[in-house]
């Protein structure tokens, strides 16, 4: 799967690309902010977009909801984030397919995107 | 200030006393009235007798009536004149008799004229005093009728209508310009109360909403560090970067179950801090408690496994209460892997089921570890505190759950509670006040 990866923290952006990549067998394209990822994601196919919900310029729902009236055909979204209050958590599923919480293990971030993507292609 | 009460005091004086002096002044002419009447009937006795005289039969008699009578005679006029019979009467000559007994007639018939023109003008003053001393009663009653009725009654209904307003938050500021008396002091003083209160709950509100935003930065700023680190340990163990040696591994563990103790920790206290700001939906709905216990339970399995801990369900029954699902789920992980966490290898968790004294649903969590200290079981529920007596090796935990476990059971209005003696287990149990064996028709149960 190809992959773009929306982290404005650096060192979680390089972890999650390593996990990613070396773990998970996916290729990925990495923003480091908000714009820079809508951009990315009208300009670059990819399969799987994977945002961080607080991002510097434009936050993660912002790009979500952005990109989805777009584009005729969106891709599946997943958020990152770090929020866990009820709010948040149904605005993550109203626009996207998921939510996985940081602090992740990188196990278990390929097993749960591997999962959610499974739910939402069946 | 004109106030209710001076103005009800000054009616009630002045109209009291116009009643009253016009009430007494138709009751003396009334009394004068009766008099009249008393002298005319005096008059009329003297009369039988001057005619037993006239006719000379029991002239002594006569005589001893007429002087009985004289004293009470009025005016003196009459007195006098009866006096002149008895002494004509007794000197004994009818000449003089005859002469006394006609000025006698000629003083009462001048009496009479006068008493019966008196009796009417009397007759009218006692109706006139009467009927207006009744007037001035009745417009008195019908004045205070309704002037308590606007200055009192409706003003009071208004400010009680404000007052159930504001209970229901739709308080407004518009009220008409207070009078000035009682009610409007009271209306002043409701407004002063309520502006008082409402400032506050601005403040108060605003206190919440910076509560929030700290609780939102503080997650966000602790774990993004977390995060990285969690990563960066995950992936070295994971071996993405080169084999490692036992020992590096071996530090590494050490490092990974560190970094999720305070990962744990972190979260325990944003929870507890969100409890305590109010900030969890808390929602309700009709539960079967044995199916939310039998999934805990199924969730604890591997933990359970992993410690060599047995978990043992006893008298399970469905019994469905309104609860929280995350939160009783919640509630129950901390309480049985607490258990779980104590227990002695191949030691038995109890999980049950039965009802308290006072008709509550009961549901406890007994293990064979070493049991509690009496001065130990009251602190343990609250924060980060953990029994680590000499017996009692330190476990590692957050010192939250208990806590946390508390907070969650007391919104359900229940008990959380332990009973254990050192060396013989520990029993914790907590409480469901509402329940029914039987699901309530309007709620569907939503199994997970």
């Amino acid at each position: 799967m190809k992959i773009l990866l929306a982290e404005d923290d650096p060192n979680i952006a390089q972890i999650a690309k390593m996990t990613l990549e070396k773990l998970g067998g996916h290729e990925v394209i990495h923003a480091i902010n908000g714009e820079e990822a809508l951009e990315m994601a009208l300009n670059t196919e990819v399969d799987l977009l994977l945002l961080d919900e607080m991002m510097p310029k434009m936050n993660g729902l912002s790009v979500c909801q952005e990109y989805q009236t777009s584009v005729s055909d969106p891709k599946p979204v997943i958020f990152l984030s770090a929020k866990s209050q009820v709010e948040d958590l149904e605005a993550f599923l109203t626009h996207g397919i998921g939510h996985i919480a940081k602090p992740f293990d990188p196990g278990s971030l390929v097993e749960r995107i591997n999962q959610l993507m499974e739910k939402h292609q069946a | 200030m004109k106030t209710i009460q001076s103005r009800l005091t000054i009616a009630y004086l002045l109209f009291g006393a116009a009643i009253a002096s016009l009430g007494y002044t138709a009751f003396k002419n009334y009394k004068n009235q009766s008099d009249v009447h008393t002298q005319l009937g005096l008059g009329y006795k003297v009369e039988e007798n001057i005619a037993k005289i006239k006719k000379g039969r029991s002239v002594k008699r006569a005589r001893r009536e007429l002087k009985a009578l004289r004293p009470s005679m009025q005016p003196e006029a009459r007195a006098l004149a009866v006096s002149d019979i008895i002494t004509a009467i007794n000197r004994g000559s009818q000449g003089r008799i005859n002469k006394s007994i006609r000025y006698f007639e000629n003083v009462e018939a001048e009496f009479k004229r006068v008493s019966y023109k008196n009796l009417d003008v009397l007759k009218k003053n006692v109706e006139y005093y009467t009927v207006i001393s009744i007037t001035l009663f009745i417009t008195l009653y019908l004045w205070a009728f309704i002037y308590l009725r606007k200055s009192v009654f409706y003003p009071i209904k208004r400010i009680s209508k404000k007052m159930k307003d504001f209970l229901v938050d739709k308080y407004t500021y518009h009220f008409s310009v207070p009078p000035d008396n009682e009610i409007g002091e009271l209306q002043n003083s409701f407004n002063s109360m309520a502006q008082k209160v409402l400032t506050q709950m601005d403040e108060l509100q605003a206190l919440d909403n910076a509560k929030s935003e700290f609780l939102s930065i503080a997650s966000h700023e602790l774990r993004t560090p977390m995060t990285s680190i969690k990563g960066s340990l995950g992936l070295l163990q994971s071996g993405v970067t080169e084999n490692l040696n036992d020992a590096s591994l071996n530090l590494l563990n050490i490092a990974e179950a560190e970094t999720d103790r305070l990962i744990r920790l972190i979260n325990d206290i944003l929870d507890l801090s969100k409890i305590e700001a109010r900030m969890l939906n808390f929602d309700p709905s009709w539960m079967n408690i044995k199916h939310v216990i039998i999934m805990t339970l199924e969730s604890l399995d591997g933990l359970a496994k992993a410690a060599n801990v047995h978990l043992v369900k006893v008298d399970l029954n469905d019994i469905y209460a309104p609860v929280d699902q995350d939160r009783i789920q919640q509630v129950l992980t901390n309480l049985i892997s607490n258990a779980v966490k104590y227990s002695p290898d191949d030691g038995n968790v109890f999980v049950g089921m039965s009802f308290t004294n006072n008709g509550q649903l009961k549901i406890s969590i007994k293990d064979e570890g070493v049991g509690i200290a009496p001065e130990d079981q009251k602190l343990i529920f609250e924060k980060f505190r953990q029994a680590t007596g000499k017996d009692n090796p330190l476990v590692k935990g957050t010192g939250l759950g208990l806590a946390i476990a508390k907070a969650f059971v007391e919104e359900h209005n229940g008990v959380i509670g332990v009973e254990s003696k050192p060396g013989n287990g520990s029993e914790f149990y907590f409480t469901l006040p509402n329940w029914s064996k039987k699901m309530p028709k309007e709620d569907k149960e939503e199994v997970a």
